[in-house]
């Protein structure tokens, strides 16, 4: 099971490979870890998705809140949640595919960022399982390349 | 199907591996029992750190990977130190530690130690293994990754039962690594300007590091020298490179090292280093060199280049393919007034070997020492003033000089003279030392009985920590505090109490007899050689 962690941490240098140091020694495994300012510069927030059962997160929070450098830390409920996952993709896009990709798009709430003769950049900020439904509803037209961001949360 | 360990051991034997040192444990017991039945050799050390600095010797001799090995836990932690200073000095080493099993990774049971994420800055790559079919790959990369490129340690984590899973085995391969891809040749545009920058030097000086024996370049560095008529000078991982009685040879450079070379650096106006890193003991004030000085930095580490010197040429690749390279595209150089000049200082020189009112004169005795040893000797120097007056005073003429020089790592010489001798039986090899790192290193006296390793073993003996007590006289108003080493044991009697036998000798008329009489020994050999306190180090 997934679970979102919110973590507050001190914006000092060491402390992200501290974090991921620390997942990595106990096997801990993670979908995706995302580090960020915050509106006070003295900390800086860590929003990471780990997959276990309940035992496994409750060792991981523990773990996490032992380190000196951990202010606060959450396990964000879904439905307390407001999530989302920044996505660029890079399609194939001749002159026949085009217009069908851009409307695609546009159903899926993507945008367009930049077009070529051969391809075309789109845009989606969406929740994790809409980004790779995406992925999948393009795959078809040829992706060259994408990229993503992790999960960033906030408790509502 | 066979089980992880095994293949281990499958995997060694095909990559060539003759000699293993290590010290067992519950975690690496499987490997153990394979490894009994294979006619791959154990040393078994008396101490993890030594194991990793056994192998470094062996490696630096052999010119391929060293392998050691050792249990989880504290004898993971106990290998740190030589990974890191395999690491600093690029030896190739390939470290295979036991670890918890698996399912328990994670959880602190008994003897377990995250020693990829320990060692993660000592080594070059570390693998941890979750599965036994993983192993002929990761063990085929590992030596791949050790001995090429600018080498250095490798680890691989294997938990005990990742060695008792059973599977079916099959050779690994091509190694093809998308990430790792090391440049060998040099660029050819690089190589004209190189010739170029030749050409128009007045005052051209070659720095020589370590980077050459990794490249197994000495040869061609001395051909390239000699046909230029370049003068040479080298960091403490570079000596021997070429002769250290060579006309061209200025000798080491830097903090401790000669003030010709030193000035020759200052006055050059074209400094070809080869393969070193001209860190802050080799370089004093890099700000200053370069001012008028360009600087052509061969290398096959691209970030080694810039790092430490403004670089005007970097050549990244192979030393010894890019001196090969650069020789063909026939580089001409006219002045000579340079170089006899530096010669001819050189020559004028004053050595300082008088005797002493107390103890032997150190620098006396090694330079005495290295000149009657065969020229193909190996000399292991450790680290204190030893190394100083070592790298300073002994000849290399055309064998080898192992030291740790790029972390200093105290007790380096006696496990690396072990594994040196082993690499190559044939040749005499000599560790000297000071009192201080011989403490560290002692009890590897055990490993040299129970294998019946030939090397002889010279302590420089002042019951201080010399080069220590030098700082505090120098730096700290001549405050002199925890470098007494009163307490210590009369060394003589120690190797005697291990069969080895020895002498103890305090002025310079009984050297001559006392080399004489460890030479001719048949086996290890001990001579304690008093040094006065004061003796200074340059």
């Amino acid at each position: 099971m997934k679970h979102v962690l919110s973590a507050l941490v001190n914006n000092s240098p060491g402390v992200t490979s501290r974090v991921s140091g620390l997942f990595r020694r106990r096997g801990y495994n993670i979908d995706s870890f995302i580090g960020s300012s915050t509106e006070d510069e003295r900390f800086s927030r860590l929003t990471i998705v780990v997959r276990g059962d309940d035992i496994v997160i409750a060792q991981v929070m523990s773990q996490m809140e032992k380190l000196e450098d951990v202010i606060a830390i959450e396990d964000i409920k879904p439905e307390a949640m407001i999530s989302k996952v920044l996505l660029f993709m890079k399609v194939k896009a001749d002159v026949n595919d085009r217009v069908g990709i851009i409307v695609v798009a546009n159903a899926c709430n993507a945008r367009v960022i930049e077009m070529s003769k051969d391809y075309l950049i789109l845009e989606a900020l969406e929740t994790e399982e809409r980004i790779s439904e995406m992925i999948e509803i393009f795959k078809p037209y040829g992706i060259i390349e994408l990229v993503k961001t992790g999960v960033v949360a906030m408790k509502r | 199907m066979i089980t992880g360990a095994e293949a281990i051991v499958r995997c060694l034997e095909n990559e060539g591996v003759e000699i293993i040192f290590g010290y067992p444990g519950a975690t690496i017991a499987p490997l153990y029992d394979k490894l009994s039945k294979s006619n791959i050799r154990h040393i078994l050390v008396r101490h993890e750190q030594h194991a990793g600095h056994e192998a470094s010797g062996y490696a630096r001799i052999k010119k391929k990977p060293g392998v050691c090995m050792t249990t989880s836990g504290p004898g993971a932690t106990n290998l740190i130190t030589a990974l890191a200073t395999a690491y600093m000095d690029s030896v190739p080493l390939v470290a295979i530690t036991g670890q918890v099993s698996s399912e328990l990774l994670g959880r602190d049971v008994f003897q377990e130690a995250d020693i990829t994420g320990a060692a993660e800055p000592f080594t070059k790559y570390s693998y941890l293994v979750k599965n036994a079919e993983d192993l002929p790959r990761i063990i085929k990369e590992a030596f791949h990754i050790a001995s090429t490129g600018r080498p250095g340690p490798v680890l691989i984590d294997i938990p005990v039962n990742v060695q008792q899973q059973r599977f079916d085995f099959a050779f690994a391969g091509e190694v093809n690594l998308r990430g790792y891809k090391p440049t060998i040749k040099g660029h050819t545009g690089q190589i004209k300007r190189v010739c170029k920058a030749i050409n128009n030097a007045e005052r051209p000086v070659i720095c020589v590091g370590g980077g050459i024996f990794a490249a197994d370049g000495q040869g061609e560095l001395q051909r390239f020298a000699e046909m230029l008529n370049i003068p040479v000078v080298s960091t403490m991982m570079g000596i021997g490179a070429v002769p250290t009685q060579h006309s061209l040879n200025m000798g080491m450079l830097g903090m401790h090292g000669k003030s010709i070379a030193n000035q020759a650096i200052t006055d050059s106006d074209l400094l070809i280093i080869v393969g070193a890193r001209v860190s802050d003991r080799a370089v004093l004030l890099p700000a200053n060199v370069g001012k008028n000085t360009k600087i052509v930095h061969i290398d096959i580490d691209p970030t080694e280049i810039g790092k430490n010197l403004s670089t005007l040429i970097p050549v990244v690749g192979d030393a010894k393919e890019i001196l090969i390279q650069i020789m063909e595209a026939e580089p001409d150089r006219k002045s000579e007034d340079w170089t006899d000049l530096l010669k001819a200082k050189k020559d004028k020189l004053e050595l300082d070997y008088a005797p002493r009112r107390s103890g032997i004169n150190p620098k006396a005795f090694v330079n005495l020492l290295s000149k009657s040893l065969p020229d193909d000797h190996i000399y292991c120097a450790d680290v204190g003033q030893n190394q100083i007056w070592s790298a300073a005073n002994c000849e290399v003429r055309t064998g080898r000089f192992l030291t740790s020089g790029g972390m200093g790592t105290m007790g380096y010489s006696l496990p690396a003279a072990i594994g040196a001798k082993i690499a190559d039986p044939e040749k005499t090899v000599v560790a000297v030392c000071g009192d201080g790192s011989f403490q560290m290193h002692m009890m590897e006296l055990a490993t040299i009985c129970q294998h019946g390793v030939d090397v002889k073993i010279v302590v420089m003996k002042n019951n201080k920590l010399g080069l220590v007590k030098e700082i505090q006289k120098k730096s700290y108003k001549n405050n002199e505090c925890a470098v007494d080493l009163t307490g210590s044991p009369d060394l003589v009697s120690i190797a005697r109490a291990y069969g080895i036998p020895g002498q103890r000798i305090d002025s310079m008329d009984s050297a001559d007899g006392a080399i004489a009489e460890m030479l001719s020994c048949k086996c290890a050999y001990l001579l304690e050689c008093v040094v006065d306190e004061n003796e200074s180090s340059i």
